[in-house]
């Protein structure tokens, strides 16, 4: 008997990698990443000038690397976000809008393992999306400067991947909130975009911290393995080392959270979900 | 082959969708859901197919309670629930071959069915096709396909002509005439010529309420045509149910032969035009709807 996960998940990926949204975000990440490509030749040169405002006595040519891939990374953060917003925010309220919900529900089949699947394929969907920029970012970086810093790199992709899974399964809580996907689409970029950033102004500017609980400074994470330079808050970090550890572990503890709780909490909403 | 309403009530906020429902049917045939538009048909057969959550009662479909365990009590349930809409990226083939996979069955097993699912539902020439490109008929077609894939015992079918020609609602008809001699039909809808043709059982809803519940005794109901003016007809077995001038609707006991009517008619002086059979449905459905309007 077939694993019903493993069919609906190749039944949704299917539908996810040949949808217009899939090839627009392709097209924007080639289109990104052509970009990223020319300005790392082009001005290969404004690095040195970038890092020598923090300390110039210790530029090496790993740390330029790191440099440029932080650079990378910055765009980067917010790939993903935009990606789930494509894939992951109609992904429940669609079900009810474009009333498939009705063949889907009347299946035998438990609705935990219809959204676990279909979060599996929005998953592997914005993998393929921003893994084409991460091997990009590796490839210039080698070829801009020789080599790479190849743990940093690494953990900034590994990161990338748990943020990428809490990412989406914010848009599934809040998708599984909706029964429009044009409601849920709004609403996770205004949280995103709008809120987060009006609380962590709040918090920066009463208690003079970032909000380490917010999901888009966690994110920033990614960057920050490379050099721990944030200039884009009220409190901003500057180091040209990594991040340490604790900071890291905070951050990915923060992106767990919000992919267990958000998981936790669509799924609940999923199984109660009626298509009238 | 079994289902079983229980009390069912489906409440949206102060409107009562449905009202205490409660029925039983079993082994193969055909019932018939049959109400005005809004009656609360579609209703029950989301709630029988997990698709909406009972208020309060349940539906066991072969004994699992729907709600309880909706996995066990839809594996052998085929279902079409209003207009069917598929993933716009995904083709009629693949759409079936999910609907079949998550049935149980493996790839090949589902290759065969899809192949003998599509030739009955006559969709075989436009699966290649993304759903996204399909017509509302081309759908209804697929979502039969896939009610019928994996051979379920029990099919529920929620006005499955809708949004077809006249053609394919004829072909549709046939198709279910035909299954319903080994499979469980739950069908509804609002045209009570279709209910005449299909149905075994029949169960009249109007606003939310079951206001009538019970098998179509098509054999034993006849109407006869002709001048009947002032003649009397007396036949032990016979009971008239209507009369005019010109035609009259009658009633038989299971024992008696339709020649021994004829003969008895022809007898009393009645000069017969048209002898039929004669679906009670159109009656009972005027009878119960009209009852139900004027209690409101």
């Amino acid at each position: 008997m077939p694993n019903k996960f493993v069919v609906a998940f190749s039944y949704y990926f299917k539908n996810y990698y040949r949808s217009r949204s899939f090839y627009l975000m392709l097209s924007l990440i080639i289109l990104i990443s052509a970009i990223m490509s020319y300005f790392s030749f082009r001005y290969q040169g404004n690095i040195d000038t970038f890092l020598s405002r923090f300390d110039s006595k210790t530029i090496t040519t790993g740390l330029k690397s790191r440099a440029l891939d932080y650079i990378w990374s910055f765009v980067l953060v917010n790939i993903p976000v935009y990606a789930a917003v494509f894939f992951g925010s109609p992904s429940i309220s669609s079900e009810i809008e474009d009333r498939t919900a009705f063949h889907i529900f009347s299946l035998p089949v438990g609705r935990t393992t219809i959204l676990l699947a279909k979060y599996a394929a929005a998953y592997a969907a914005t993998i393929i999306i921003s893994l084409i920029y991460l091997i990009l970012e590796a490839i210039i970086t080698l070829k801009v400067y020789g080599n790479i810093d190849v743990s940093s790199y690494m953990l900034s992709f590994l990161i990338t991947l748990i943020f990428i899974a809490s990412i989406l399964a914010f848009t599934l809580f809040i998708s599984s909130v909706f029964n429009r996907n044009i409601y849920a689409y709004i609403t996770v970029l205004i949280i995103y975009f709008l809120v987060f950033d009006a609380i962590d102004v709040i918090t920066s500017l009463l208690y003079k911290l970032t909000s380490p609980f917010l999901l888009n400074n966690a994110a920033n994470i990614i960057m920050e393995v490379f050099i721990n330079v944030n200039l884009f808050s009220f409190s901003p970090t500057i180091s040209l080392s990594p991040a340490s550890a604790s900071e890291v572990l905070l951050a990915v503890a923060v992106m767990l959270i919000y992919l267990v709780s958000s998981l936790a909490i669509a799924l609940v909403m999923f199984e109660n979900k009626e298509a009238k | 082959m079994k289902i079983s309403v229980r009390g069912v009530s489906k409440r949206y906020g102060k409107i009562l969708a449905l009202d205490r429902i409660s029925f039983d049917a079993n082994g193969n045939g055909c019932l018939v859901l049959l109400g005005p538009n809004g009656a609360g048909k579609t209703t029950l057969m989301k709630v029988m197919t997990n698709i909406i959550r009972p208020s309060s009662g349940e539906v066991r479909i072969n004994d699992v309670n729907v709600r309880e365990n909706p996995g066990r009590a839809l594996s052998g349930v085929g279902a079409l629930i209003e207009q069917p809409e598929f993933y716009p990226y995904i083709t009629g083939y693949e759409a079936l071959l999910f609907t079949g996979m998550i049935r149980g069955l493996s790839r090949q097993e589902c290759e065969a069915e899809i192949d003998r699912v599509s030739s009955l539902a006559h969709c075989k020439d436009y699966l290649k096709r993304r759903t996204r490109e399909y017509s509302r008929g081309m759908k209804q077609r697929v979502g039969l396909a896939a009610a019928l894939i994996g051979n379920p015992d029990i099919i529920i079918l929620d006005e499955p002509t809708f949004g077809l020609d006249p053609n394919g609602m004829m072909e549709i008809r046939e198709i279910i005439l035909e299954l319903k001699k080994k499979k469980l039909i739950l069908l509804s809808t609002h045209l009570i010529y279709e209910a005449e043709m299909l149905a075994d059982q029949i169960a009249i809803i109007d606003r939310g309420r079951l206001i009538h519940f019970g098998p179509v005794e098509k054999e034993r109901y006849l109407e006869v045509r002709g001048k009947m003016d002032g003649i009397n007809i007396r036949l032990e077995g016979v009971e008239i149910i209507r009369k005019s001038a010109d035609n009259m609707i009658i009633k038989k006991n299971e024992k008696i032969e339709n020649w021994e009517i004829i003969r008895a008619l022809e007898a009393s002086g009645i000069k017969i035009e048209t002898f039929d059979y004669y679906s009670l449905i159109e009656d009972l459905y005027r009878k119960h709807v009209s009852q139900s309007d004027a209690e409101l």
